[in-house]
């Protein structure tokens, strides 16, 4: 179990508790984050989970594969801590880790 | 499809089918029409195949419609002047000096009984060479192309006028869930390798189809697709032909597609293609591209698909690698 917070783009908070073997797509979408919009239901080919980890948690949350990678340059507004949730394993060390949310995901 | 709303071009770099070699004998012309341009196709009679527009510089008249071959130069079938394959020239029967300009030539290759054009919007010779039916499998089947039937005209079938861009068609090449529902295949292929090759110019698969009874894989296909133009497949085990399926733009609209079945001999038959096989190859081998078509002509192009997982590695590699055949600069001038 980890304890997620999710930062909107105009600083609302949303903590959620996310179980260990899900990925952080499927927590958003479980918990109605709707900035999260996972169209392609976590298979990397869609871009539409796009979202910001906090620097601090950059390393725990892993690296990219190439897929994620390619996928990421289609994404609105790419950044250096930008993830596709669907591609973050939730496990017990992303506990209290914060995402922050993109404004959209076209 | 509507191919004025793709992001790439009918103006692909590559090797396109164009036609069959039985289709055009020594000392005959052909009229085609592909990448916007008008052409022709003629043998002269030293056998040599050779590809230029069509129309003739004197007064446009269209040197396939009534064109006649002379030695290996085509004469026009409006005044008589007559052009070699280098587009010179060489004579105006009534006067005794010729004209300066040249007819655009385009490069061809023939193999295994088939036609091929080069096509480079910058006018570069030739990239990359073709795949060969059969000196390119040697590895995967070593068969001969003598222990085939003779390919042409009965293993032989065209889609003259088409919507639809050859880009889309070679996506059947990593699409394996596709076979069970497009052409109602009983077991579904497993794509089993995958690589470009051949200095980036062909995309090889290697599907495997596992048997329900045994669980083993009792036949194999190999494909080698050459830039966004021609496929070619080669199928190993229950079954031994080999398929080549080409595309080539008509205009910035429509395309030919070209479908060509080499059937295994009876041990120790020569000859032609016996009846039996003939049809069946007709009424069941050059049927699968209608099934294709029916999904082609209307489909609305989707840029960045909603792909299954399974699928995400093959379809990304080969777009990304299938958006590499447009707008290339001028190939270098090897000195």
């Amino acid at each position: 179990m980890a304890l997620i917070k999710f930062i909107s783009v105009n600083g609302d908070v949303r903590e959620v508790n996310a179980d260990s073997g899900s990925n952080l797509m499927q927590v958003a979408l479980d918990n109605g984050i709707d900035e999260i919009l996972g169209e392609c239901g976590g298979s990397c080919s869609c871009a539409t989970c796009h979202c910001y980890i906090a620097e601090d948690w950059l390393a725990k949350s892993g690296t990219p594969d190439e897929i994620e990678q390619e996928m990421l340059e289609c994404a609105l507004d790419p950044a250096k801590n930008s993830r596709l949730a669907c591609q973050v394993n939730i496990s017990n060390e992303l506990d209290g880790m914060v995402v922050h949310l993109p404004e959209s995901q076209y | 499809m509507n191919l004025k709303e793709l992001p790439f071009s009918m103006k692909p770099v590559g090797w396109f089918q164009i036609a069959w070699s039985g289709e055009i004998p020594a000392g005959e012309v052909k009229p085609l029409r592909y990448f916007g341009e008008d052409l022709v196709a003629f043998r002269g009679e030293d056998g040599e195949l050779r590809l230029m527009n069509a129309h003739c510089h004197h007064m446009g008249a269209h040197l396939g419609h009534g064109g006649k071959v002379k030695g290996n130069c085509v004469t026009c079938p409006y005044h008589g002047w007559v052009w070699n394959g280098e587009g010179k020239n060489v004579e105006i029967p009534y006067q005794e000096n010729t004209i300066n300009k040249r007819i655009k030539t385009w490069h061809v290759t023939e193999q295994h009984g088939c036609v091929f054009m080069w096509h480079d919007p910058t006018g570069s010779a030739p990239r990359w060479e073709l795949p060969h039916m059969f000196d390119s499998f040697r590895e995967f089947s070593d068969r001969d192309e003598s222990e085939f039937y003779p390919i042409y005209p009965h293993g032989t079938r065209r889609w003259p006028n088409e919507p639809v861009h050859p880009q889309i068609t070679f996506e059947n090449s990593v699409d394996s869930m596709h076979f069970r529902y497009v052409h109602d295949s009983p077991l579904d292929p497993m794509l089993l390798e995958m690589d470009i090759r051949e200095n980036d110019s062909v995309f090889r698969t290697l599907f495997g189809f596992k048997s329900v009874r045994t669980n083993n894989i009792e036949m194999t296909f190999d494909t080698r697709t050459s830039g966004v133009g021609c496929s070619f497949n080669v199928f190993k085990g229950a079954y031994n032909y080999r398929v080549l399926f080409s595309a080539t733009p008509i205009d910035d609209e429509t395309s030919e597609l070209f479908n060509t079945i080499w059937w295994e001999r009876k041990d120790g038959e020569a000859g032609d293609m016996p009846l039996v096989i003939q049809e069946r190859i007709k009424n069941e081998i050059l049927t699968t591209v209608d099934e294709d078509l029916l999904v082609w002509r209307h489909q609305k192009y989707v840029d960045r698909p909603m792909l299954a997982k399974q699928d995400v590695k093959a379809f990304n590699m080969l777009r990304k690698w299938q958006a590499g055949f447009y707008d290339l600069p001028p190939a270098e001038q090897v000195d």
